[in-house]
């Protein structure tokens, strides 16, 4: 629960957007895709970032800089220890056989990569859209593991529009979307089958006690991001 | 090993700190951390008679030393937390305080008169001081004679002894004490957030759902300090102090302002063994120092009286 993570590397992959890799004394291992650690960056709150990659001891998390805690985050070098909590959270359940449409949208990405690369590894066909402002990053690493389709919204990569534009292009039996809220409602709205969602929401404790980071469900309860997701069916989550 | 009991009405407490109300939930989450015994006591989520959904989001976001919630009291209603958390917490030896909250006195005497009779809840809490509630909440811990009036009911129905959480939010906290002790509350709590804002720096717009918000953690710790050296020599009944508690050293500040025991908020949020590694801090303090945990509580005031009448 408690992770000590050492910085392996902390790279920029575009302007703001940074990649570290991290050891862990703990074996993370297997069945932390699509969960999150929530780093103690030394002010009040721990930032809660998804895991981009992870085996055994080795995880990579790919974070934006967005305010003093993630630019903190971006000025730790090589050698320096953090603690975490985690893995946190309830990830994607990975399919066994079939189409998957893997559909990401700006710093909802990363989480997307473990997910492929599981999912390639179960013999599951992967189809990938990436959406970006402007800039891509990981579309080589998802090369690896699906066929990838980039979008941008100024065009200046891929094709100019939104990942929702190119998503009936393709069949699958089942969705992964992880993005901005306004994203995820237009891919639950067009897409052709269940599928799932990773839901981003400001968090206090991260763990479940404070009530911070709800949403609401279906059924007319609410749901935890932190520990209840932040993964989600579908149809289990009201956007 | 050294003596950290302190002694309450209705609670007896291995050692002075506990989780503050609201940044633990009912204790589940933390479990998974520590044994929940080793507290002093719990002081759990406000209970309201029927289930509440709480605020939109986002409810939470951080200021420069600060944080800002805006929660609004979500929680499952008094019949689920008598049916299914006091329970789970009844397998721990450790004292509950259970805060009680409501639109309407109606509502309060309703979760007092029930929920003091749960076996393992040995204190109630006055939650009078929620910033992020229309109704109910700061209503009646900004006025003196609602607040009395509050309390008074809540005494009658009561089965174990009653806490009243004061906030920060008013001219005169002496007062509002005085106004809850002279009511029968057996004891206070305080200090609740501070109401504030955050506005997003390229929108302008709060970063809350709810626009204000409860400020906590560091930044409002020499605003709490203050009203607890006040407060407690204004009074006769014992104080619990809170307000940006995160260290061994900030515990024994609010001890040496007059507060009795020291509930811990959002630092659980940030460390989730803060509660534990404040007890251990303290323990070592009091060691190191070979002395009574008694003798530090109203240390400051005491100081100030030697100072003053030279």
């Amino acid at each position: 629960m408690m992770l000590s993570l050492e910085v392996t590397s902390n790279r920029f992959l575009t302007s703001d957007v940074v990649q570290m890799e991290l050891t862990s004394e703990q074996d993370l291992g297997r069945g932390s895709v699509g969960k999150f650690i929530h780093i103690d960056v030394g002010r009040t709150l721990r930032r809660p970032i998804s895991i981009c990659e992870v085996d055994g001891h080795s995880l990579t998390i790919v974070y934006r800089i967005e305010g003093t805690g993630t630019a903190w985050l971006s000025e730790r070098q090589s050698g320096e220890v953090l603690n975490a909590l985690g893995p946190l959270g309830s990830g994607y359940p990975i399919m066994k056989s079939g189409k998957a449409l893997l559909v990401g949208g700006g710093i909802g990405i990363p989480p997307l990569l473990q997910t492929a690369k599981e999912l390639a590894s179960n013999g599951v066909q992967v189809t990938t859209i990436l959406g970006f402002r402007s800039e891509p990053f990981l579309v080589e690493e998802f090369a690896t593991y699906s066929d990838v389709h980039v979008v941008t919204e100024d065009g200046s990569h891929g094709t100019k529009g939104f990942v929702t534009d190119v998503m009936d292009a393709f069949t699958y039996d089942t969705f992964y979307s992880c993005g901005p809220r306004a994203m995820l409602q237009a891919v639950k709205q067009r897409a052709t089958s269940p599928g799932y969602l990773s839901l981003e929401e400001r968090m206090g404790c991260g763990v479940g006690a404070c009530l911070a980071c709800v949403c609401d469900k279906a059924d007319g309860t609410y749901a935890k991001v932190c520990t209840d997701g932040p993964v989600f069916e579908s149809e289990e989550v009201v956007l | 090993m050294t003596n950290m009991h302190v002694s309450l009405p209705g609670l007896e407490l291995k050692n002075p700190i506990m989780p503050a109300s609201g940044c633990f939930g009912f204790g589940r989450e933390y479990a998974q951390f520590y044994d929940l015994s080793k507290l002093g006591a719990i002081m759990v989520k406000a209970v309201t008679p029927e289930m509440r959904r709480g605020n939109a989001t986002p409810r939470v976001a951080e200021t420069e030393s600060g944080m800002l919630n805006a929660i609004g009291l979500q929680n499952p209603g008094l019949e689920a937390v008598m049916e299914h958390e006091l329970p789970f917490l009844a397998d721990y030896d450790v004292p509950i305080i259970a805060n009680v909250a409501g639109k309407t006195p109606e509502d309060y005497v309703e979760v007092a008169a029930k929920i003091s009779q749960a076996p393992n809840v040995h204190a109630l809490e006055l939650n009078v001081s929620c910033p992020n509630v229309k109704e109910g909440g700061i209503q009646f811990g900004s006025d003196q004679e609602q607040l009395a009036m509050l309390t008074r009911a809540v005494k009658e129905v009561s089965e174990v002894p009653v806490y009243v959480k004061l906030s920060p939010n008013v001219t005169d906290i002496v007062g509002m004490a005085q106004a809850a002790e002279h009511a029968g509350a057996d004891g206070l709590t305080m200090i609740n957030t501070l109401i504030g804002m955050q506005l997003d720096r390229r929108t302008g717009k709060p970063l809350l759902a709810n626009g204000r918000g409860g400020l906590s953690g560091p930044a409002i710790k020499p605003v709490a300090i203050r009203m607890v050296y006040d407060v407690s020599q204004a009074v006769s009944i014992p104080v619990i102090g809170m307000g940006g508690v995160s260290t061994a050293e900030d515990a024994l500040d609010f001890m040496y302002a007059g507060a009795s025991a020291v509930a811990v908020g959002t630092a659980n949020f940030t460390n989730p063994m803060a509660c534990m590694d404040i007890i251990h801090g303290l323990e070592t303090f009091i060691h190191t120092e070979n002395i009574d945990i008694g003798d530090i509580v109203g240390r400051s005031y005491r100081a100030c009286e030697t100072l003053s009448s030279r």
